[in-house]
């Protein structure tokens, strides 16, 4: 084939609206997923396909639809493939999971479309055994289709909260309570906000039906102050927005506070491909935007490589429409997590390393400014496994938030973008069986 | 009084340009310690850490001796730790590499010993199998680089000893007698300069209109996941391309002088996936258990070096009052006591050992 490979990163909506439409125009195209099966987070298949999680009817049609045409496109899947990150010389990499080992590709374009990552705010205890993610404890679900054992509390903000309650009720294990941190969910200003979003509306009832059957109301205005470890499971103090404190003793906790693109492995190098990132990983704004906003990308790249572009307004159209639906749905939550003025020092904050608050507020108590680079080599913030994409964000905050200097340093100055952007086991590496290198 | 801001500018604020500082404080003089970016944070910072005198070249030992004695010193500031450390061969070469060199570090004052195959096997069970032939170092260890930036900041303070961070100097000016340094609109004076600028010493010297044949290498250091503990000790291998370490909170550092990369000019250097792949598969060789542990970030730090690759400590040749220290092969172990010299050298005083003369005639090939 004489045209040039695009790899696409990531096999949710963007990543396979992106490979379609750029297979659509002819283009030699490999899709990279790092799991098992494609779908991403908002349409991940079950390991066993009798054992699925009643998602919203029309989620299932649009995820069929976009199946069936890409099994009968040109696009190559490879699943079980792990994006690594971009070498010096340009060169991607990546895991291939199947075999073990890490392998090269030269595309002329690359398409980052790897979704987002959850944002949860500290509290302490929040690195305790037991301790999830709203979105990791779907993605638990929607693959095993069953609901986790026990008492879960679900705390934090935002529309995933009632969606992980209600498939947990579906699924026969109702969550014990939901603590929705925002006091503005039923104010006057909602509802004209919802009507300008109807699909979410809809969305929205829907899992409070299912909830209310379930007798679950979520609590507005209340959230989690502390978890610890009592009798083999979790206790828990909250907060409601009386000032009311309680005690309430769990197997689980689920928090959540928002999405936030992820945005790791951005080394636009200069001898690189040329990078266009797409859906949620490009900018949070759900499932049907990362719909358009994969073709946008592909249409990016056709024109970079010099392939004419079918003019169409539709999917900026669609863009605009659910950004603005995402905007009215932002005002409705709650981000912003606990007051770290409330927070103990014991706090921990990088739970890959178990950096505390007060060694981050430490490091601060000087009269020198405080660099990135002197958080992750001092402080050791961002250093473990993640790279930082768990606690960069809320660092630069905290340290923006502590500190007149002119310039604090940015969540992207912490997050790591060296390769490898993820965790790769040596024996990927060492390709060769083992052998002796001077030999 | 004397018309100089300072009596001596330190152009770089690494080991050598802060050890030196604070030796040249004791003797009485007031330094100024001018660095680009933090304290600590170039090679200082970033090199694995090992203290190793198995890998250190005979005609260094006594200084690399001295500074195992000055990191022993600084202790758990520095993340000091001396945990022995063994040397492997793999094959029949390999253990006639290492019984000839070893042998020569012996002589030259290293407290080196031979180890037999039973006896490391019933030490270290978690080494491969394929060794024929290992040596053993007691005083060996390592210490955390990465603390040595703050390490030297809370020496500086401690000390009473200005430094000015984030200030890449722009230019040097010869006065009468003397040097102005301009430094980001501001301008200091000294009647002496040290240029201790390590990887970017070309350049900090080209100030001056010395041309210095150093060149830079890209040294690779990886880091793994914190995995259950394979060994307490340090590991090398013959050839000297290995170094390994298990840190405290698990995760195992490699490294051994595997080349990325790009120059200091162009800012920090890149990994090499070939050099990498080859780095790690010396390293899973030796430690068969690494196959399964995931690395979670590889990085590289500049060395400089000269072709002789012997030390550059002395005065810079056919400048009054200009002083140059960098290019120390093992400059991380070497580092705090080489500077100590360099100060004593500057302060006029009698030297315990000999420094390297920057003026020396190099073989340029």
């Amino acid at each position: 084939m004489s045209s040039p490979e695009v790899l696409v990163i990531g096999g949710g909506p963007a990543g396979v609206s992106a490979a379609l439409e750029l297979a659509r125009a002819g283009i030699d195209v490999t899709l990279c997923e790092q799991g098992p099966r494609l779908g991403g987070a908002i349409h991940r298949q079950p390991d066993d396909p009798t054992q699925s999680v009643r998602v919203p009817r029309s989620h299932k049609q649009r995820w069929q639809a976009m199946s069936d045409e890409l099994a009968a496109s040109t696009v190559k899947v490879l699943c079980r493939h792990m994006f690594a990150g971009i070498e010096a010389t340009g060169a991607v990499l990546l895991e291939d999971r199947i075999h073990g080992r890490l392998v090269t590709r030269r595309p002329a374009a690359l398409v980052l479309a790897m979704g987002a990552i959850e944002r949860v705010a500290p509290v302490p205890g929040w690195h305790l055994p037991g301790v999830v993610t709203v979105g990791g404890l779907q993605v638990m679900m929607k693959s095993t289709g069953r609901a986790p054992d026990g008492d879960v509390l679900i705390a934090g903000s935002g529309p995933l909260l009632v969606a992980l309650a209600a498939q947990m009720a579906s699924l026969g294990n109702a969550p014990v309570a939901v603590l929705e941190r925002s006091t503005r969910l039923m104010s006057v200003s909602v509802i004209a906000s919802l009507l300008r979003a109807p699909a979410y509306l809809w969305e929205a009832a829907g899992y409070l039906l299912t909830l209310a059957r379930s007798g679950i109301l979520p609590r507005r205005g209340a959230f989690v102050t502390a978890i610890a470890p009592r009798d083999g499971r979790l206790s828990v103090t909250t907060l409601d927005r009386h000032g009311r404190e309680r005690q309430m003793l769990v197997d689980r906790v689920a928090l959540h506070d928002g999405l936030l693109p992820n945005s790791n492995g951005t080394m636009a190098g200069q001898h690189g491909p040329f990078i266009v990132r797409a859906g949620d990983c490009r900018e949070v704004l759900g499932g049907t935007a990362a719909l358009a906003d994969g073709r946008l990308a592909a249409h990016a790249v056709l024109a970079q490589i010099g392939k004419a572009v079918r003019a169409t307004k539709v999917p900026a159209a669609i863009l605009a429409r659910e950004r603005q639906a995402q905007a009215a749905l932002n005002t409705l939550f709650d981000y912003s997590g606990r007051d770290p003025a409330q927070l103990p020092d014991e706090t921990i904050i990088c739970r890959c390393e178990g950096r505390t608050l007060g060694q981050l507020r430490s490091m601060l108590s000087g009269d020198d400014p405080v660099s990135a680079r002197e958080i992750k080599l001092n402080g050791r913030f961002g250093m473990g496994a993640c790279q930082g994409r768990f606690c960069a964000e809320w660092v630069a905050s905290f340290v923006a938030s502590q500190r007149a200097d002119g310039s604090p340093p940015q969540a992207s100055e912490i997050v790591g973008s060296r390769w490898p952007v993820k965790p790769v086991p040596i024996a990927a590496f060492v390709t060769l069986p083992p052998s002796h290198p001077s030999e | 009084m004397s018309p100089f801001d300072y009596d001596i500018v330190i152009v770089g604020g690494g080991i050598m340009g802060c050890g030196a500082a604070l030796r040249l404080a004791e003797g009485g003089m007031k330094p100024l310690v001018i660095e680009k970016d933090d304290l600590g944070q170039g090679a200082s910072g970033v090199n694995a850490g090992t203290l190793s005198l198995q890998i250190k070249r005979v005609k260094l030992m006594q200084y690399a001796l001295r500074g195992h004695h000055e990191w022993e010193a600084m202790g758990a500031a520095v993340g000091f730790h001396k945990t022995g450390g063994y040397t492997l061969a793999f094959n029949a070469r390999e253990a006639e590499l290492l019984h000839d060199r070893m042998e020569l570090k012996r002589q030259a004052g290293a407290p080196i010993t031979f180890v037999s195959r039973d006896e490391l096997a019933r030490r270290e069970p978690e080494l491969s199998t394929n060794v024929v032939a290992a040596s053993y170092c007691a005083q060996d260890g390592y210490a955390n680089s990465s603390l040595t930036g703050q390490y030297y900041r809370r020496r500086l303070a401690d000390a009473g000893i200005e430094y000015q961070e984030k200030s890449p100097v722009d230019r040097i000016e010869a006065l009468g007698p003397g040097y102005a340094i301009h430094c980001g609109g501001r301008k200091v004076t000294a009647p002496r300069v040290l240029l201790a600028a390590g990887g970017w010493l070309r350049q900090a010297a080209a100030m001056l209109g010395l041309d210095l044949p150093v060149r830079a290498r890209v040294n690779t250091v990886s880091v793994t996941e914190p995995g259950p503990r394979l060994t307490p000790s340090v590991i090398g291998h013959a050839t000297g391309l290995l170094t390994l370490k298990q840190k405290a909170n698990g995760t195992m550092l490699i490294g051994g002088g595997w080349q990325g990369t790009g120059a200091p000019e162009d800012g920090r250097g890149v990994v090499s996936p070939e050099t990498l792949l080859t780095n790690l598969q010396l390293a899973s060789f030796a430690v068969p258990a690494l196959r399964n542990w995931r690395i979670v970030r590889s990085w590289t730090g500049f060395e400089a070096n000269v072709p002789d690759f012997y030390p550059l400590a002395g005065k810079a040749p056919g400048l009054d009052g200009v002083f140059i220290l960098g290019c120390v092969r093992g400059g991380y172990t070497i580092g705090p006591y080489i500077s100590k010299l360099m100060g004593d050298f500057i302060l006029g005083r009698t030297l315990e050992l000999p420094l390297f003369d920057p003026g020396r005639i190099f073989n340029l090939e």
